[in-house]
């Protein structure tokens, strides 16, 4: 159980860090950030 | 943890808690991503979607990597609410994103410049010392995934994965250089911050604990248990107690005159009411292990305890199935030796992989476990006369002997032994409808 939570635990996190990186590289070529 | 004079009652901290295990991941999340929200909020000039995904990984990328020293360094803290073995499996992953990301970084740059510069060896000693952590990066890990099976020794890799943190210098340096956004104060103040926070946790963790936080031990008895197996006590030098949980496991650097001293994690065998000692069931199965037999008593030990969520004090459990594999029983035996001292009478089960009968670890006092105990051994290579079940712990045999009592809803299972066994009896469970909430287990895979 504690094993499959820390492999979600990674998904998420590499949702997250995409997910930031595209609203990152958008916003910022629209000249808005 | 178990308080000295009150055998039996745990009192599980905040850190054991689900609200701190979140509180830590979340934070974990903020810190990384954090660093391009400071990149946004700094930059007013618009550039290319390329340009800017590039950068971002880089930023990105160099967040993970500086994370990685504090994933690494066995704070209690990151211990108690995940287990050491799901905090090291999280580093590993996420040094595959970070990887994934920081070699992106120069592929979007020259995507976005449209030449392939960076490739030239003309560039200036900022990219070059970028190029070098890339280079230093993608090798580390190649090597962590694959130093098993090229053969090389686990103290060579643990020193080379050590070196890795020339990959966090040499990537703080290159970004503090040249790196557009790390010019603008906010998040100059955070690469400056990650960098200094990670240095310090390393140089805690390699100069800190080695010399003044590691406990020093005394050893007081050496057991043979069995052909290849021995069991060292432990006694400290300071004289306190060490409280903790049945099923943990400690870090021991045993020092012995004339022998190398390496740092191995033994599961602690010893009740964790007995507070004044520890102990190792250790089985000769390495170039370390098999000089185990040579440890004389006054030998000494720096000894890191306790760590790990392989024990039944962490779950609301009716009956307890344990399935242990040669050498795995030790954190069995931990907690069989505290329901005994606590006289828990909860039902339990034991089943016990062998080779051998002369493999069998604590067979007499396994046999004199009180009634609500039973004990099945299972041996793969039994002589003749051999009366119980023999192979492996196999289906047909959790069918025949586990049950009715795997299909309580207040059964946990408690599984330790090779990892071809765990993978085959999780297999079996989950084949059975056990969910995997009750199926409990530590893996280490390197």
């Amino acid at each position: 159980m504690r094993q499959k939570k820390g492999k979600t635990a990674f998904v998420v996190v590499a949702i997250a860090v995409l997910a930031a990186l595209l609203a990152f590289a958008a916003i910022r070529s629209l000249g808005t950030g | 943890m178990a308080a000295e004079g009150k055998p039996g009652q745990f009192n599980l901290s905040w850190k054991h808690s689900g609200t701190w295990a979140v509180c830590l991941f979340v934070g974990y999340v903020v810190i990384v991503v954090s660093v391009v929200v400071a990149a946004l909020l700094t930059s007013r000039v618009p550039r290319g979607s390329v340009l800017n995904l590039a950068y971002g990984c880089g930023l990105v990328g160099f967040a993970i990597l500086t994370l990685q020293v504090v994933l690494a360094s066995r704070f209690k803290w990151l211990d108690s609410p995940f287990g050491l073995d799901v905090v090291m499996q999280f580093h590993s992953r996420v040094a595959l994103l970070a990887g994934v990301l920081l070699v992106l970084h120069p592929i979007l740059l020259m995507v976005a410049h449209g030449n392939l510069r960076l490739l030239s060896f003309q560039t200036s000693w900022r990219v070059d010392v970028g190029k070098a952590a890339l280079a230093l990066l993608v090798l580390g890990i190649l090597f962590a995934l694959y130093f098993n099976k090229l053969g090389v020794d686990y103290n060579v890799w643990r020193f080379a994965h050590k070196g890795m943190v020339l990959v966090v210098i040499l990537g703080f340096v290159h970004g503090l250089w040249i790196g557009s956004d790390i010019q603008r104060t906010p998040v100059r103040i955070y690469w400056w911050l990650l960098f200094v926070v990670a240095a310090g946790i390393f140089a805690y963790r390699n100069l800190v604990v080695p010399l003044w936080v590691r406990r020093r031990f005394t050893i007081t008895d050496v057991q043979q248990e069995t052909h290849d197996t021995y069991t060292l006590t432990f006694e400290p030098q300071d004289g306190k107690p060490t409280l903790r949980h049945p099923g943990q496991f400690m870090f021991v650097k045993l020092l012995r005159p004339g022998r190398p001293s390496e740092l191995h994690p033994f599961t602690i065998s010893a009740s964790p009411l007995k507070t004044r000692i520890l102990q190792a069931t250790i089985k000769q199965s390495g170039n370390f292990t098999d000089t185990i037999d040579q440890t004389k008593v006054g030998d000494g030990a720096r000894i890191e305890v306790p760590y790990g969520r392989f024990s039944l004090v962490h779950q609301r459990c009716g009956g307890l199935v344990f399935i242990a594999g040669g050498v795995g029983v030790t954190p069995i035996m931990s907690m069989l030796r505290y329901l005994k001292e606590t006289d828990d009478l909860r039902p339990v089960l034991l089943l016990y992989g062998n080779k051998t009968e002369r493999d069998i670890l604590f067979r007499e006092e396994l046999d004199a476990l009180p009634d609500h105990v039973e004990t099945v051994h299972v041996l793969s290579e039994p002589a003749d006369d051999w009366q119980g079940p023999r192979g492996f712990v196999t289906r047909d045999l959790l069918e025949t002997h586990a049950a009715s009592r795997l299909s309580d809803p207040q059964t946990h299972v408690f599984l330790c032994g090779p990892s071809a066994m765990m993978s085959n009896v999780m297999r079996d469970l989950k084949a059975m409808g056990v969910p995997d909430s009750r199926v409990h287990y530590e893996q280490f895979t390197l």
